[in-house]
């Protein structure tokens, strides 16, 4: 098991320096260069000189291998520049905004799985029955909703028309409430925004451990079971699950990063400060530090989930021999 | 291929939403020629009108005919999702086939590019590409294109490795026929299958994706409008008047089309993929 | 930096198409002396709900804040976000009223050459500091604060971005601890527009202040408030300063904070819901939503700001794509832009787009000591296609006219991200379709349009024919005429300017010259007027309306007062503001 994720941890490392790549000439490519911040930001009000200092400060005069060395060396050693536009550590600034999307998406996640495996379980059983009509419509209307619209009608609807939920942050402002109070208020922030990020995932998980759990349940061995008389809550539950929860694993821990990527729109809709918000705020201000520190961020996520989704797999199946 | 329509034809919901996508694409295609009124013409005399026979979907702020517009819309919606499409498809049947045809050290290397690609934060980078170059047709179609590419170059490049290997393509080349059309003109049509369902799938992704950039600000320029413009052009006058006919057609539209994407691409799955099929109906 | 700072404020705030974001500095009133701490009556707006007399203690207000500021120090950025810090936290020599005229603020009392304070020549001008102001963390504030901030706005390693009025300061030296000289190289009709921003010598290691120090993102000030905590993306918070120079009992509030709101159109929906107490900077397009709101009995205080407010202009780019030197090919015809002007229907836009929060103006310059009044051009398609029959502009099959093989297209953008802008966008796009002009619709970011020369920007490297957004309210229009001159051109060799015409017209360069030194405020007053008159009759841009403005807060927030310029913002009475819950 070591060698294997070793090896699988090794193999990953090619894959990062090509990402980084890509990712460091894509910024490299675009027209102005990282000092063309214009009205706003840092460009705009500096003068000559000042742009000469801050291009030799940054670097941005040396050949592009050369930056690109500099500055991929300052990823593995922690240094990640700073913000053009605050003038802050960009890791610092990635760091302030990384709990709130973290809670936003791990919240996301455990839900969209609380819905997915009962729903999809109980649909692949009475397959054909009102249950698993419902269950597939709903999850097909899941995929076909805008989430930014979605996120829209539940504020008109919850904020603004019946008033029973807060339409932006992640907590009162005016004041701190503790205790059981402090968790509720926290409950009530966060309502809307996992539902929007939640949708689509749950929408699919729930498909997909519905279909997962039909080939389960059509494989020779759960007839044997249900043959040899087991009762049919133990076939499900013993056997036809634990086969079927491999590939939906895999699916799931892929669907994080996805869910990272949904933070966008989400922390958008209800001002909320995450990772998603301050991609929008650099990109729209052209900050490259802060863009190629969370693309970075961005790409680990999505190799991570890859590695663990790969051992996750290994683990549970048998028939992989991790060598 | 007969077969396969066959076992299409008995998925109800993929040939409701086949006939779906045609309806709408024909709509789109046809409908802006048929109606009475241009979508662009500004008349204020029928400023804000609730649906009615006249105008069945209502009109705007500025008094435009809002079928019209969303006709409209659907041709500028569905041809980018298309042209989105195809580019990606593009790209993918020929990093795939040359990978695939080729192996070896070339296969490899265009691989890990494949592995690059899927890595990369795919919704991050087009927010980039749009926010940085300017919105426009070929930035929007570009970017969701160079991010949904791979899922093809796999499949096809799968398909080539173990198509090459079969006799027809021995007999073929033991002929004398050159590689490149043996690449293109046997084993091509039997490797698209499984791309087809990557390509209804993606149009259904490459619609959301487009109204994620509109609600974003990084859409059309006006007067075009896509269905996610238009759903976030509505975003005021449903909340703060009321006129929830801005915002329910355009939604319906991107709705039904998503969903008639997902019923297509599901059926075609089942279709091509005969083993699978039997378990997953009613899905 | 000197020069071009009032430009990009104004800039900054095209996006949000802000309220007074205070081009001119701060709002007017109060402080006469240190003994009179709250407003004092020179406000325009009604203080409607507000109680004075029962000023209630305590509470953190909570504000909605749409665009997130990059640095929060005025000095050090052109960004209207950064205004925040006016009056709440920083304070001025100076207060701007809404006359034109100011008022001493931490100065003890106007110079003038009456009282010395400036000298007969106009080129030395004595400030004198008012006594006990102190900063917020005790020190006092002194002449040798000024000398040091002049010396950091100096520093070629600084990155301070301020008006151009300082450019003509030539030297500063302290007399005394409380009096302040300032010699200028040429007479300074504005000498009163410096030093609206003071920074603390013992609070700065060195004159080298760049947009990375500490005190250009949150700066130490005399103000009432005090910044606690600046959480990016997420909320600014501000605390009561306890050692208020003005009256130890104020400010009111335990403190502030702004709530940053990206999604403009969820900030108002929450803010008419109660979610929040007020919004910085309500746009002219959030109008509707909020009056309709109050007149349905929602508990919040809507007050139009008196006058007019930015105007929205049309501007025309008279050069050609090349060196710049060649006329535009279609409107380098003066027929062309006459056409437009007769062709765009104003009062639709302002009836139809903007709910009739907008009023029709002809003249560049409409607010300030120098406002000149012109009659705008009266619609009229038919009269604007004779105009252009007659010039040889001839329509085409397509119906888009033509004249010496050159079509009749245009180029248009606008600023990105405001839905009332796209609209009006379609509308002139309709009007001048009707007289044969063919108008191609882009949208682009703040960013860039307005990026430097060698950045690109848009407007700096003429890649556009037609360009909307918002200027023209000063009080001093100085800044604003001296854009219109061939001296501010970007090329090249001036890769600083900032033009919205790229028109080289020596008449209108002489008159602004002239005006820019004269000290004397009615022959200034003329020769403003004369620019204005050629701004209209060359049509150099045009002015399509000037927006109306106001306010809203919950009715929770009392003692709220609004004034000319920037409102319930960058106003020293915000010191007063209490809420009774």
């Amino acid at each position: 098991m070591v060698t294997y994720l070793t090896r699988r941890l090794l193999m990953s490392v090619p894959l990062l320096i090509g990402i980084s790549i890509v990712v460091f000439g894509l910024l490299q490519a675009t027209p102005g260069g990282p000092l063309s911040n214009g009205g706003e930001g840092a460009g705009a009000q500096l003068n000559p000189e000042q742009i000469e200092r801050l291009r030799d400060e940054y670097g941005l005069d040396d050949p592009l291998p050369v930056q690109y060395l500099s500055w991929a060396g300052g990823i593995v050693t922690g240094d990640w520049g700073t913000s053009l536009r605050t003038g802050r550590p960009v890791l610092e600034m990635i760091a302030d905004r990384l709990p709130a999307t973290l809670l936003l998406i791990g919240l996301a996640f455990v839900i969209s799985l609380a819905i997915a495996i009962p729903v999809g379980i109980v649909a692949a059983r009475r397959q054909h029955s009102t249950f698993d009509y419902v269950a597939t419509g709903v999850s097909f209307a899941g995929f076909a909703t805008p989430s930014f619209w979605f996120g829209l009608m539940l504020l008109f609807l919850f904020s603004y028309s019946l008033g029973w939920l807060p339409s932006s942050g992640l907590e009162d402002l005016r004041e701190t409430h503790t205790g059981l109070d402090g968790l509720w208020d926290r409950v009530k922030h966060l309502i809307m925004p996992v539902a929007v990020l939640a949708l689509v995932t749950a929408a699919s998980l729930t498909r997909y451990v519905r279909a997962s759990m039909l080939e389960v349940l059509d494989q020779d061995y759960i007839r044997t079971a249900r043959g040899s008389g087991l009762p049919e809550r133990t076939v499900v539950m013993r056997h036809a699950l634990k086969n079927a929860a491999i590939p939906v694993v895999t699916v799931a821990v892929l669907a994080i990063p996805e869910l990272f990527l949904g933070t966008a729109i989400t922390e958008t809709i209800f001002s909320i400060p995450g990772i998603g918000r301050l991609f929008i705020e650099s990109a729209d201000q052209r900050d490259y530090p802060v863009l190629l520190g969370i693309l970075v961020i961005a790409s680990l996520l999505v190799v991570l989930a890859n590695i663990v989704a790969d051992l996750l797999y290994a683990l549970l199946d048998p028939r992989i021999a991790y060598a | 291929m007969p077969d396969t329509w066959r076992r299409f034809r008995r998925h109800r919901l993929a040939l409701f939403g086949l006939a779906l996508l045609a309806v709408l694409v024909a709509a789109v295609v046809f409908g802006p020629f048929l109606l009475p009124y241009d979508g662009e013409r500004i008349d204020f005399a029928a400023k804000d009108l609730p649906p009615s026979l006249t105008h069945p979907m209502g009109t705007d702020e500025l008094g435009r005919d809002q079928f019209s517009r969303v006709l409209d819309g659907g041709r500028l919606t569905l041809g980018v999702a298309a042209s989105a499409v195809l580019v990606s498809l593009v790209l993918g049947v020929l990093v795939g086939a040359v990978a695939g045809y080729a192996g070896g050290l070339l296969d490899s290397a265009l691989m890990r590019g494949v592995d690059i690609f899927y890595s990369l934060p795919a919704l991050f980078v087009v927010i980039l590409l749009v926010s940085l170059f300017g919105p426009g047709f070929l930035t929007i179609v570009v970017g969701i294109a160079a991010l949904t590419w791979m899922n093809t170059a796999r499949l096809v490049r799968a398909s080539y490795l173990t198509l090459k290997e079969r006799e027809f393509v021995e007999a073929a080349r033991a002929l004398g026929v050159p590689p490149t059309r043996i690449a293109l003109r046997h084993i091509l049509p039997n490797a698209l299958g499984p791309v087809i369902v990557t390509a209804t799938l993606g149009l259904a992704i490459a619609i959301l994706i487009e109204s994620g950039l509109s609600f974003l600000g990084l859409g059309f320029n006006p007067p075009q409008a896509t269905w996610g413009g238009m759903l976030q052009e509505s975003q005021r006058p449903v909340i703060s008047e009321g006129h929830w006919w801005r915002g329910f057609f355009p939604g319906l539209m991107i709705f039904l089309t998503v969903l008639a994407a997902n019923f297509v691409g599901d059926g075609l799955r089942d279709a091509l993929d005969p083993r699978a099929a039997g378990r997953r109906r009613g899905a | 930096m000197i020069g071009g700072r009032t430009r990009a404020r104004l800039l900054a705030m095209t996006v949000v198409l802000a309220a007074g974001l205070s081009a001119c500095g701060g709002g007017g009133s109060s402080a006469t002396s240190a003994t009179t701490p709250t407003g004092t009556g020179t406000s325009t707006g009604a203080t409607a709900g507000a109680d004075e007399g029962t000023a209630q203690r305590g509470g953190r207000l909570l504000v909605a804040m749409t665009d997130e500021p990059g640095l929060l120090n005025p000095l050090f950025t052109t960004e209207a976000a950064a205004d925040v810090s006016r009056a709440m936290v920083v304070e001025p020599l100076f207060q701007p009223l809404a006359d034109g005229t100011y008022e001493a603020f931490l100065a003890a009392e106007l110079p003038t050459p009456e009282n010395g304070g400036v000298s007969r020549d106009g080129r030395t001008v004595v400030y004198r500091l008012r006594e006990g102001v102190t900063w917020s963390d005790g020190k006092p504030f002194t002449a040798a604060d000024v000398v040091f901030t002049h010396r950091v706005i100096t520093d070629p390693r600084s990155t301070a971005a301020v008006a151009s009025a300082y450019a003509l300061v030539r030297s500063v030296k302290a007399l005394d601890p409380l009096t302040v000289e300032v010699k200028m190289s040429k007479p300074n009709p504005r000498y009163l527009e410096l030093w609206d921003v003071v920074l603390p010598q013992h609070a700065i290691e060195s004159t080298t202040v760049t947009t990375r120090s500490p005190q250009a993102r949150l700066p130490l000030g005399t103000g009432p408030f005090v910044y606690a905590d600046w959480k990016s993306g997420d909320q600014v918070t501000l605390t009561r300063n306890d050692a208020y120079w003005r009256d130890p009992e104020l400010p009111n509030l335990d403190g502030i904070t702004f709530k940053l709101t990206p999604d403009r159109q969820t900030a108002v929906s929450s803010f008419v819901n109660g979610e929040f107490d007020t919004i910085f900077y309500l746009a002219n397009s959030d109008l509707p939503d909020v009056t309709q709101a109050a007149e349905s009995g929602d508990p919040i205080e809507v007050v139009m700001k008196e006058g007019l407010s930015y105007g929205s202009f049309l501007w025309l780019n008279h050069s050609a794509e090349g060196d710049g030197l060649e006329p535009n090919p279609v409107l380098g015809d003066p027929a062309v832009r006459e056409a437009i002007d007769l062709a765009i229907d104003r009062q639709s836009i302002i009836d139809q787009v903007v709910d009739g929060f907008g009023e029709q103006i002809g003249s560049y310059l409409f607010t300030g000591f120098a406002a000149h009044e012109i009659e705008p051009a009266a619609f009229d398609a038919d009269a604007a296609k004779a105009v252009l029959d007659e010039a040889g502009w001839v329509e085409g099959d397509d119906g888009i006219r033509v004249k010496d093989g050159v079509r009749a297209e245009l180029d248009f953008t606008t600023v990105s991200g405001n839905q009332s802008y796209k609209l009006v966008q379609q509308l002139i796009q309709q009007n001048l379709k009707d007289i044969g002009i063919d108008v191609k619709l882009r949208t682009d970011s703040l960013t860039k349009i307005f990026a430097g020369y060698q950045d690109g920007g848009i407007l700096a490297n003429r890649r556009y024919d037609l360009m909307m957004s918002l200027d023209g309210f000063y009080a001093d229009p100085a800044d604003y005429a001296h854009v219109f001159t061939s001296a501010s051109i970007p090329t090249a060799e001036n890769p600083n300017g900032f033009s919205y015409s790229h028109l080289r017209l020596p008449a209108f360069d002489r008159l602004v010259e002239a005006a820019g030194q004269t000290m004397d405020e009615a022959e200034r007053r003329r020769l403003y007027g004369e620019t204005a008159e050629l701004f209209a009759s060359e049509r150099i841009s045009l002015p399509l309306y000037a927006t109306k403005w106001g306010w809203a807060w919950n009715e929770a927030l009392h003692g709220v007062t609004t004034d000319a310029w920037d409102g319930q913002w960058a106003n020293p009475d915000i010191a007063s503001w209490n809420l009774q819950r």
